[in-house]
C-alpha cells in the first residue's frame, strides 16, 4: 500500500517536471482568479444584512431574504422584469444568430482582401463606447436625423417619427443597436470553427453535386454545431446580466416603460442610493438564476444533441 | 466524504472570516470626547497676525481633507494648481493643508472610507445623508465647545440659521460649505431672442400669454436657420422637460425644493404642485406650445451640450429655463466666434408677476446642501475650528477666492486694509471672454483650501456685508463678484457685462429664503423611494402630458399624472416635506428643542 502510494507520487512529480512550463503559466491564471473572482464571493453575506458601511455586519442586522423580497414588492417590479426578459429573449434568439449568419456569410467570400477587410470594419463598433453609440444613434434617429430624412423623402411618411421616445420602438432599437455593436466581435469564433472544418468534406460535397447552400447546411452548420451549442449554454448564463449604460443613454422619461430592466434599476435605486445589500440581493439572484439556466441549457443539449459542457 | 466535508468546512471558515473582516472595520472610537468649551485645548499662537489677518500659530497646524466634487479630474492637476498657495499657506500662516480629490463619486469613496475605517480630517462637501452616516456612526466631532471657544465668527456668520444644522439634541456635528444668503444674481427666466423680437414689433413680453404670442410671430417670421434647419421656439436643457413646468410654477409663486416644487398655503400647509390648478394651467400652456410645433420634438434627448449647440445654431427663439443656459447657449458662443459681434443679437431675459403671488425665482437657501465635518481621525479639532472662523472674513474671502494678494494679482489689500479688485480683473480681460474671471483663475487659483467658507454674502453679519470690499463691488461670494453697475464706468464694461445691464432693463431678481425647506432622507428609508420614484414617473408622466395632440387628451393625461404620483405615495412625500418644514421653522426660532423637553417632560410624568 505505502509502495504504490509512493510510486503515484513519484508519477505525479515526473508529471509536475514534465508540465511544468505549463502549471507555471495556469497558476498565474488560478491565482488571480482566486483572488479577483473566488474570495470576493464572500461579499454575498451581505445580501442577508442591512448592511450600512462602517458598521460591522453583526446578528441584529441579519435581515434574511428581505431584501430578495424588497425587489419584488417595487412598483414596477413586474414591468422591470417583463423588459429584462423581452429583451434578453430578443438579445438570444436574434442577437445569437445573427453573428452566425454573417459568420457564414463572411466564409463565402472568396475574395481575401474584401473579406479581410469587412471582417476588421465589422469588429470596429465592439470597441466603440455606448456614449458614442448612443450618441450616433440620436443623431440618425432625431426628428431631422438621416433616417426621417430618408424615409420623408423617399414619400413612406409624412412627418418625422418619433423613434427615440415613443415606447413601442424600444425594444426593436435596443436589439438592433446591441447587434450591432456586437455583431462583428461575436463573429471570430465562429470563423474559427468554420476556418478548421476538414476540407475535404467539402471536396466530397463537391464530388456528390450539392449547391452552395447545400455545403452550409449539410456541412458548415452541423461541423460549427458544438461550437454553437457551447456558445449558447455559455451566453445563457449571462441571460438576465443586459448591462445597464446602453438603456440609459438610449432610454428616455417616455420610454421608461420599457427600458427599466432589472440592472438599470439595481443601479439606479440600489448603487446611486447606497442600498449595497439589496444592489447585492439581486445581483446573487441573477447568478443563481443564470447557474440554473445553464444546467437546464447544458441538460436539454445533452439530451437533444450529442453536445454539452459538462 | 472527506472532500465534502473538507470543503464545507472551508466555506464555512470563508463565511465566518467575512463576517469577521466585517466586523474588523466596525464602529470606531467615537468622537473626542470633549463637552464643553473648558475642555477645549488652547491653539498655540504666536503675537504675529499675517497680511490676510490670520495670527500665526506657534505649531504648523497640519490638516488633511477630502473636497467631495463628482467632476473632479486629477490630483496631481490639482497639487500643481495648489502649489504656489500652498507654499504661501506654510510661510505666511504657518499652516499645511492637504486636499484630497478623486475622480469617482463621493458618495461612493465615502463609503469605502467608512468600509475601510480610513478617512481625513475633514470632509467638505458632502450630503446631509453621507454627514449623517458619520455622525450615527459617532466619526464626526461634535461641534459645540470648540465653536464656543474658537468659531464666534462662525456663529456670526450663522445667526439662528445655525441651529437648523442641529441634532435631534441639540447637539451640532455639521456645517455649511457653503453658508449665506445668495446676492442680487440672475435666477430662472423665460428668454426671447432680443433682435428677432425687434423685427415682430410686439412688446416685451409680460406675461406668459404675451410670451407665447411673442415666440409664435418670431417663428412664423423665422422658420428655418440660413442653413435651412427648423426653427422652434423652446428646446430643453438636460433636464428632459422638467424645466417646462418648473420655471412657469416659479413665477406662480411657488417653492422649489429637494422633494418637489409646492404651493404654500395660506394656513401654512402645503400641496405638491401638481394637485393644484395652477399646475395644470402650466400643463396646458406648454401643451399650446407643442400642439403648435414651437417645442423642439426631440427636447427628451438633449443633453446639455446639444442644448448649448442648439442655440447658438439659433435654432430655437427662446427658452425656459435659467439665466445660465442664455449665457452658455447663447452670446458667449456668439461673441467668440464673431469678430463683429452685435449685442443686440442675444437671449433678453424676462422676468415679470404671473399672478398676485410673488415668484420665487432664485431659491436662497442659506445652509445650502453640502456639509462639512471633523472627524474622529482629526487629532486637533480646534485647529481646524481656528482656521475656519478666519475663512468667514472678507480677506480670507478674497484668499481663498482668488489666491494671495499683490499688484500683478487679481486683487490687493489697499492703505484700509481692505480688499480692492484690480480694473483688469473686474472689468475683465478684452482678449480673455471668460465670465468675470479672465485668466486670473490659472494665474492664482481659486477655492483655494475652502472648507466651511461663506458661500455667499452673508447678510446677518454684525457688519455690512460690503464692507472690507473697494467700490465697485457690492456683494461677493465664492463664485462671482457682484457687480454695482451704478458705480462703475460704463466705457470700461466688457460685453458680457454689458448683457447684465441690458438683462436688468427687463428682469428683476425674485429671491425668496427656501432654508426652512431643507429635508433629507436616509438611503434606505421609504421616502427616498417613494422620492425617487415620484420623480421618474412625473417626468414620464409630464413629458407625455405636455405632447398630447389635443387640450382634452391632455386633461386626460393630467388627471393619469395625478393618479399615477399619488398610486406612489406622493402624499407621504408630502406629509414628510410639511412635517421637515414645521421642525425647521421651530428649530429656527428655537422653539424645537423647548418643544421637545417639554415633550419629554410629559412623558416622565
Amino acid at each position: 500500500m505505502q509502495r504504490e502510494k509512493s510510486q503515484k507520487f513519484a508519477l505525479w512529480r515526473r508529471q509536475l517536471g514534465r508540465e511544468k512550463e505549463l502549471w507555471f503559466w495556469t497558476l498565474l491564471f488560478l491565482v488571480w482568479w482566486v483572488f479577483f473572482f473566488l474570495i470576493p464571493l464572500y461579499g454575498i453575506v451581505y445580501a442577508f444584512f442591512d448592511y450600512t458601511p462602517g458598521r460591522a455586519l453583526t446578528l441584529d442586522r441579519f435581515v434574511g431574504f428581505k431584501n430578495f423580497i424588497s425587489f419584488f414588492q417595487t412598483r414596477d417590479a413586474w414591468m422591470i422584469i417583463r423588459n429584462t426578459l423581452v429583451i434578453s429573449t430578443l438579445n438570444m434568439t436574434v442577437g445569437f444568430i445573427a453573428p452566425i449568419i454573417l459568420a457564414l456569410q463572411l466564409d463565402e467570400l472568396r475574395q481575401g482582401l474584401f473579406k479581410r477587410a469587412t471582417q476588421t470594419i465589422s469588429y470596429l463598433p465592439y470597441f466603440v463606447s455606448w456614449v458614442v453609440v448612443a450618441s450616433i444613434v440620436t443623431t440618425l434617429l432625431n426628428s431631422d436625423g438621416v433616417v426621417n430624412e430618408v424615409l420623408m423623402n423617399l414619400g413612406l411618411i409624412n412627418k418625422p417619427i418619433a423613434f427615440l421616445t415613443t415606447g413601442k420602438y424600444f425594444y426593436a432599437l435596443i436589439t438592433c443597436v446591441t447587434i450591432w455593436k456586437s455583431l462583428g466581435w461575436s463573429t471570430i469564433l465562429y470563423m474559427s470553427a468554420i476556418a478548421g472544418i476538414d476540407q475535404s468534406l467539402y471536396e466530397a460535397g463537391a464530388v456528390d453535386g450539392i449547391s452552395r447552400w447545400g455545403m452550409v447546411r449539410y456541412i458548415t452548420i452541423p461541423c460549427i454545431m458544438p461550437t454553437i451549442v457551447l456558445l449558447f449554454i455559455l451566453n445563457i448564463g449571462n441571460f438576465l446580466n443586459l448591462g445597464y449604460e446602453q438603456n440609459l443613454l438610449l432610454g428616455q422619461s417616455t420610454t421608461q416603460e420599457y427600458w427599466e430592466i432589472i440592472d438599470t434599476y439595481v443601479y439606479r435605486y440600489g448603487i446611486q442610493m447606497g442600498r449595497y445589500s439589496f444592489s447585492i440581493a439581486i445581483g446573487l439572484m441573477k447568478s443563481v438564476i443564470g447557474l440554473i439556466l445553464v444546467f437546464v441549457s447544458n441538460a436539454i443539449a445533452k439530451k437533444y444533441t450529442e453536445y454539452s459542457i459538462m | 466524504m472527506n472532500k465534502k466535508r473538507l470543503l464545507s468546512s472551508l466555506l464555512a471558515v470563508s463565511l465566518l472570516a467575512s463576517l469577521t473582516a466585517c466586523g474588523a472595520s466596525g464602529d470606531s472610537a467615537g468622537s473626542s470626547g470633549v463637552t464643553d468649551a473648558s475642555e477645549v485645548p488652547e491653539v498655540a499662537l504666536t503675537d504675529e497676525v499675517n497680511q490676510y489677518g490670520w495670527t500665526v500659530p506657534e505649531e504648523t497646524i497640519k490638516i488633511t481633507y477630502y473636497a467631495c466634487d463628482d467632476d473632479a479630474t486629477d490630483q496631481a492637476e490639482e497639487d500643481e494648481r495648489l502649489a504656489e498657495v500652498h507654499q504661501i499657506m506654510l510661510d505666511e500662516f504657518n499652516m499645511d493643508i492637504t486636499k484630497q480629490i478623486y475622480a469617482q463619486d463621493s458618495t461612493e469613496r465615502l463609503n469605502m472610507m467608512l468600509a475601510a475605517n480610513n478617512y481625513p480630517d475633514v470632509i467638505v462637501g458632502l450630503t446631509d445623508t453621507m454627514a449623517n452616516a458619520f455622525i450615527e456612526q459617532d466619526r464626526a466631532v461634535e461641534l459645540t465647545p470648540y465653536l464656543d471657544k474658537y468659531g464666534q465668527d462662525i456663529y456670526a456668520t450663522y445667526g439662528d440659521y445655525i441651529n437648523l444644522l442641529r441634532e435631534e439634541d441639540g447637539s451640532l456635528y455639521k456645517l455649511s460649505s457653503a453658508a449665506g444668503s445668495t446676492t442680487d444674481a440672475m435666477g430662472r427666466d423665460f428668454s426671447i431672442r432680443w433682435d428677432w423680437l425687434q423685427e415682430t414689433g410686439l412688446d416685451v413680453p409680460n406675461s406668459f400669454e404675451s410670451y407665447y404670442e411673442a415666440i409664435k410671430a418670431i417663428v412664423a417670421n423665422h422658420p428655418t436657420t440660413e442653413t435651412g434647419e427648423k426653427v422652434y421656439g423652446i428646446t430643453a436643457f438636460s433636464q428632459e422637460g422638467a424645466e417646462f413646468y418648473e420655471t412657469p410654477l416659479l413665477y406662480m409663486g411657488f417653492y422649489n425644493t429637494a422633494t418637489g416644487i409646492y404651493k404654500l398655503n395660506d394656513d401654512g400647509t402645503i400641496t405638491h404642485w401638481v394637485d393644484t390648478e395652477e399646475g395644470r394651467e402650466v400643463a396646458h400652456y406648454i401643451n399650446k406650445f407643442w400642439q403648435d410645433g414651437l417645442i423642439d420634438p426631440d427636447f427628451q434627448t438633449k443633453d446639455y451640450d446639444t442644448s448649448v449647440a442648439f442655440m447658438s445654431n439659433e435654432r430655437v427663439a427662446g427658452n425656459i429655463g435659467t439665466w445660465w443656459h442664455n449665457y452658455t447657449g447663447g452670446y458667449q458662443v456668439w461673441m467668440s466666434t464673431s469678430d463683429d459681434y452685435n449685442p443686440e443679437k442675444r437671449m433678453q431675459e424676462l422676468t415679470w408677476e404671473e399672478t398676485d403671488a410673488t415668484p420665487n425665482l432664485i431659491s436662497d437657501n442659506y445652509i445650502r446642501t453640502t456639509r462639512v465635518i471633523i472627524t474622529d481621525k482629526a487629532e486637533h479639532p480646534e485647529e481646524i475650528v481656528t482656521y475656519w472662523n478666519w475663512q468667514q472674513s472678507p480677506l480670507a474671502i478674497a484668499f481663498n477666492s482668488m489666491g494671495p494678494q499683490g499688484e500683478d494679482m487679481a486683487w490687493v489689500i489697499d492703505e484700509d486694509g481692505n480688499a480692492k479688485i484690480d480694473d483688469r480683473y473686474w472689468y475683465g480681460d478684452p482678449d480673455n471672454s471668460q465670465f468675470l474671471w479672465g485668466d486670473f483663475e490659472s494665474k492664482c487659483g481659486s477655492w483655494n483650501y475652502v472648507m466651511a467658507n461663506p458661500g455667499y454674502t452673508p447678510v446677518n453679519r454684525k457688519d455690512n456685508p460690503a464692507e472690507g470690499w473697494a467700490s465697485p463691488i457690492a456683494a461677493v461670494n465664492m463664485w462671482d463678484l457682484i457687480p454695482n453697475y451704478d458705480e462703475m464706468d460704463k466705457d470700461k464694461l466688457s460685453v458680457d457685462q454689458m448683457m447684465g445691464v441690458y438683462n436688468e432693463e427687463t428682469s428683476k431678481t425674485y429671491l425668496t429664503d427656501t432654508t426652512v425647506w431643507n429635508t433629507a432622507f436616509a438611503s434606505d428609508s421609504e421616502e427616498a423611494t417613494i422620492q425617487q420614484d415620484v420623480k421618474d414617473k412625473l417626468l414620464t408622466d409630464w413629458c407625455l402630458c405636455i405632447m398630447a395632440e389635443t387640450d382634452e387628451e391632455c386633461d386626460a393625461l393630467y388627471d393619469q399624472m395625478v393618479k399615477d404620483l399619488h398610486d406612489i405615495g406622493l402624499d407621504k412625500l408630502v406629509a414628510a416635506q410639511q412635517k421637515a418644514l414645521q421642525d425647521n421653522e421651530a428649530k429656527l426660532d428655537g422653539s424645537y428643542w423647548e418643544n421637545s423637553a417639554e415633550s419629554t417632560e410629559e412623558a416622565a410624568e
